[in-house]
């Protein structure tokens, strides 16, 4: 019995001190140290996680399969038209440039990271990275994939890890705009569960399903342009004063690995 | 720390039922099991912190967290499921489990109410399934461990 007890005590000081030296920062160190030694072990198994979540999400009914493949060929018939007119204009875009000797200036550096870990809540979109405070990384800096798709924001840092906040969690909002159109039309916030709704939309803007929609480009350290998703849905009545609708992300944010941060270049 | 690791990565990334999968539980009643309180308690701290260092979302102190979990399943194991078989091993394995859910639960009431802090909860069933994993995996433990060691026998004295 007093064995226990005083093990429960031991037990219970180390935790206090633990605690303490924790809420005190003296171990920060020391903490930061055992992320980047765990970071290489975390990825390979998030990774196989995520590898394992998508193949078994590749098994779905026959009726699943069909309206999934109806629904991509009404969308592409939309897309494809879209597609020539944007091909066109990029040549046209091209030709003037060239013409003018106009130079394009890239202001983002991209930083590569891998995914170390996520939320387990459904409501809750987060992921921590194998980047942090070290590689240059601030808050508040852009996270994309691919080739420009952007999935969300950096929202805490540490030195050699950082979390980022993705489109569909609820306290994430970023400034949106249309396609080719360079003024901002409203605000995407998050709303769990892997939606995303663009809201305070004027009614007046011909926004319309299967439009895509990119960053505004207001925010600091967010670029302009960086496509973020297409429009699933109109909702509001046209008496009203705002229209909402909801945004279906370009990537499936389940099975992101890899992310690039955009970070501001820095002049020399 | 793989177990930790192993669920503040994996589990958190695997769809149904792979997610299910929280190892750190399991091993530790299998150690109180064993006899050895003092290596169960040490595991619990580092598995803890593991997952405290890790999770991309806050873990809830889950190091002070599997320590009580696992000062009290020391305490059953003593004074209740005394006999270490096969049955008391998985008792306690889902005790541990919904002990675990229960601490979570006060600490996203209090930390909602008192610290303004998030500590975001999976849904109840999942912590249900996760309870009844443990005891699955406490058993296939246990029979292993069963073909190794003589600890689980009972010791009957003959005149």
């Amino acid at each position: 019995m007093l064995n226990r007890a005083k093990t429960a005590l031991v037990a219970f000081g180390a935790v206090l001190a633990l605690a303490i030296l924790h809420f005190t920062g003296l171990i920060l160190p020391i903490e930061n140290g055992l992320r980047y030694t765990f970071s290489p072990v975390g990825s390979f198994l998030s990774s196989m996680g995520t590898g394992l979540k998508s193949k078994t999400q590749d098994y779905k009914s026959l009726a699943e399969c069909q309206e999934h493949s109806s629904d991509v060929e009404r969308r592409l018939g939309t897309v494809s038209v879209d597609y020539v007119r944007l091909k066109a204009l990029e040549e046209e875009n091209s030709v003037l440039r060239t013409m003018l000797g106009y130079l394009q200036k890239k202001d983002f550096d991209s930083v590569m990271a891998r995914v170390i870990s996520r939320s387990v809540a459904p409501e809750k979109s987060i992921v921590m990275i194998d980047r942090g405070s070290k590689d240059g990384l601030e808050i508040g800096l852009a996270v994309i994939v691919g080739e420009g798709i952007y999935v969300g924001k950096v929202t805490g840092i540490q030195e050699h890890t950082a979390t980022v906040t993705l489109i569909p969690d609820p306290t994430s909002r970023v400034a949106i705009s249309l396609t080719g159109q360079h003024k901002l039309i409203g605000l995407l916030e998050g709303k769990g569960n892997g939606t995303a709704v663009a809201t305070l939309i004027p009614q007046e803007e011909p926004i319309k399903e299967n439009d895509i929609l990119v960053t505004a480009g207001t925010d600091e350290k967010i670029p302009g342009d960086l496509a973020i998703g297409m429009v699933n849905r109109i909702i509001g009545q046209p008496i009203d004063p705002f229209k909402s609708a909801s945004i279906e992300p370009l990537v499936s944010l389940d099975f992101v690995e890899m992310v690039a941060i955009l970070k501001p270049k820095t002049n020399k | 720390m793989a177990g930790g690791i192993f669920e503040s990565t994996f589990a958190a990334a695997a769809p149904f039922p792979a997610n299910i999968i929280r190892p750190v539980l399991p091993c530790l009643v299998m150690l109180v099991l064993l006899t050895r309180s003092k290596p169960a308690l040490f595991g619990a701290g580092i598995a803890g912190a593991c997952l405290d260092l890790l999770s991309a979302t806050p873990a809830g102190f889950a190091t002070a967290r599997l320590l009580i979990v696992m000062l009290c399943v020391e305490y059953l194991a003593e004074h209740v499921a005394t006999n270490r078989s096969l049955f008391s091993a998985m008792a306690l394995a889902f005790f541990a489990g919904i002990l675990n859910w229960a601490f979570l639960l006060l600490e996203a009431t209090l930390g909602n109410l008192v610290l303004s802090s998030h500590i975001f909860l999976e849904p109840w069933s999942t912590y249900l399934l996760i309870a009844l994993a443990n005891v699955a995996i406490t058993a296939s433990l246990f029979l292993v461990f069963t073909l190794f060691t003589k600890r689980f026998l009972i010791s009957i004295k003959t005149q």
